[in-house]
């Protein structure tokens, strides 16, 4: 069977988006940061102007496994090593979702000339909202899994990713291969990661006992990673 | 006359426009441009900095005061007299190879930049042969290393390790900072410091410096 053939993917229209300022503004300070009305009117002005040009896209396949290990998942012949951890909430599903969302080549190239500006605010911004775009877009993504299992009563668990909890990013590359080639336009660049930079992968459980747990740092013990150490 | 302690409030407030604009007066007025610097707008970062360690400003405050020293900086920087006197210390900086996140990065060298060094931000995805040419040809006391990803930050250690295999062994220090970095991993891999901000990277590359 062709591994491609279950690839379903879709542009967002930028209106559609739920951009959580919240998100946005937390991943901007450290815990207690208010962002003051000059902060907000530039954080509104950078959305607005991206607007205009910023085309997300998703995209994801459902496959079966054909071998489940204490640390490692088989899917059509390629194997990912997620590690001990991301495996604890992996194992046990009756489907897997490879999927992507990125924030779009279009939003890279004008994030590329804000990187090159020369002013590290706008840089900032545009980072911390790329990253806000990419998430919101995973969002749709998975309510768009969500309704298309909701009449098996089968649960939808969290995105893991390589490059977090322990699964390292060179795993990306098999991650990839289980999609078609530039996924919603999306490459791995030679130190696998994402280009869009602003560019969200994962493998998603989906089974009849699979249910929403907990995220990120509830399932991990990894001392040094920095979304612990955001979290306290 | 112009107050120069309105471009020392700029800076603390981050106001970019007000910053350029009294730094052109002064220059009109031909107040030394070392001095504005360095009783001015470094105070000013400093005070920041300080501010920011005390949880009384944070990263978008550091960076709209980065921004507004820099934008004085510009038109200073021409004025200088160039032979580096006046400098703190070269630090080459860089996020290191299979990673692309420099923000975080950037604001180290905004910060630094900004309380006198000369800064040679290399980017990101960089490599030890890469780090280690820069420091080479830029004649740098430091070199800066930061990594986002836990599966990242090991490089550190090879970009450490090669160092100690150079001829820069013993010349230049390194630095590492990143959000999955410690202090107990900068240990382990041999590193001559370790920040956990941009703030705290200033202190840590002026003593390594004076050292």
């Amino acid at each position: 069977m062709c591994i491609y053939c279950s690839f379903r993917s879709a542009e967002v229209p930028f209106g559609d988006l739920e951009l959580s300022r919240r998100d946005i503004y937390s991943t901007m300070g450290s815990s207690g940061y208010v962002p003051d009305e000059e902060m907000k009117r530039q954080v509104e002005d950078t959305i607005g102007h991206i607007t205009s040009f910023c085309r997300p896209r998703y995209g994801y396949s459902i496959l079966e496994a054909s071998e489940v290990k204490e640390e490692a998942i088989s899917i059509a012949g390629k194997t990912l090593h997620p590690g001990r951890a991301i495996m604890e909430m992996l194992r046990g599903a009756d489907r897997y979702a490879i999927m992507v969302a990125t924030a779009g080549m279009e939003f890279e190239q004008w994030y590329d000339g804000e990187r090159h500006s020369g002013d590290i605010l706008r840089e900032f911004l545009a980072s911390n909202i790329g990253s806000e775009i990419a998430e919101a877009t995973s969002r749709i993504g998975l309510e768009e899994i969500g309704r298309e299992f909701a009449t098996t009563g089968w649960g939808v668990g969290n995105p893991y990713a390589p490059g977090y909890c322990g699964w390292h990013v060179s795993d990306q590359q098999a991650l990839f291969s289980l999609l078609p080639p530039l996924p919603c336009g999306i490459r791995l660049n030679p130190s696998s990661l994402m280009i869009p930079i602003k560019s969200i992968s994962g493998i998603i459980p989906i089974g009849a006992k699979v249910t929403k747990k907990a995220y990120g740092c509830a399932i991990c013990d990894y001392p040094d990673c920095y979304r612990r150490n955001q979290n306290q | 006359m112009t107050d120069l302690n309105q471009l020392y409030e700029a800076i603390v407030a981050g106001k970019l426009e007000v910053a350029v604009e009294i730094t052109n007066a002064a220059i009109a007025e031909g107040v030394d441009p070392q001095a504005i610097i360095n009783d001015y707008m470094v105070k000013g970062m400093e005070e920041i900095g300080a501010r920011f360690e005390a949880g009384k400003a944070f990263v978008p405050n550091l960076l709209m005061s980065a921004r507004a020293m820099k934008g004085s900086l510009d038109i200073l920087k021409p004025l200088l007299k160039g032979d580096g006197s006046a400098s703190a210390g070269r630090v080459v900086i860089g996020t290191v190879k299979g990673d692309l996140h420099d923000i975080g990065k950037n604001l180290v060298a905004s910060m630094l930049e900004g309380c006198g060094f000369e800064v040679i931000n290399l980017g990101v995805d960089i490599s030890s042969e890469k780090f280690i040419d820069a420091a080479r040809e830029h004649k740098a006391q430091i070199i800066c290393m930061s990594a986002l990803l836990t599966t990242t930050m090991n490089y550190m250690k090879e970009v450490i390790a090669a160092v100690n295999a150079s001829d820069l062994k013993g010349k230049v220090k390194t630095m590492v900072g990143g959000a999955p970095v410690s202090d107990s991993f900068a240990k382990s891999i041999g590193a001559d410091g370790y920040s956990a901000n941009a703030s705290a990277a200033v202190a840590l590359a002026r003593s390594i410096v004076s050292a």
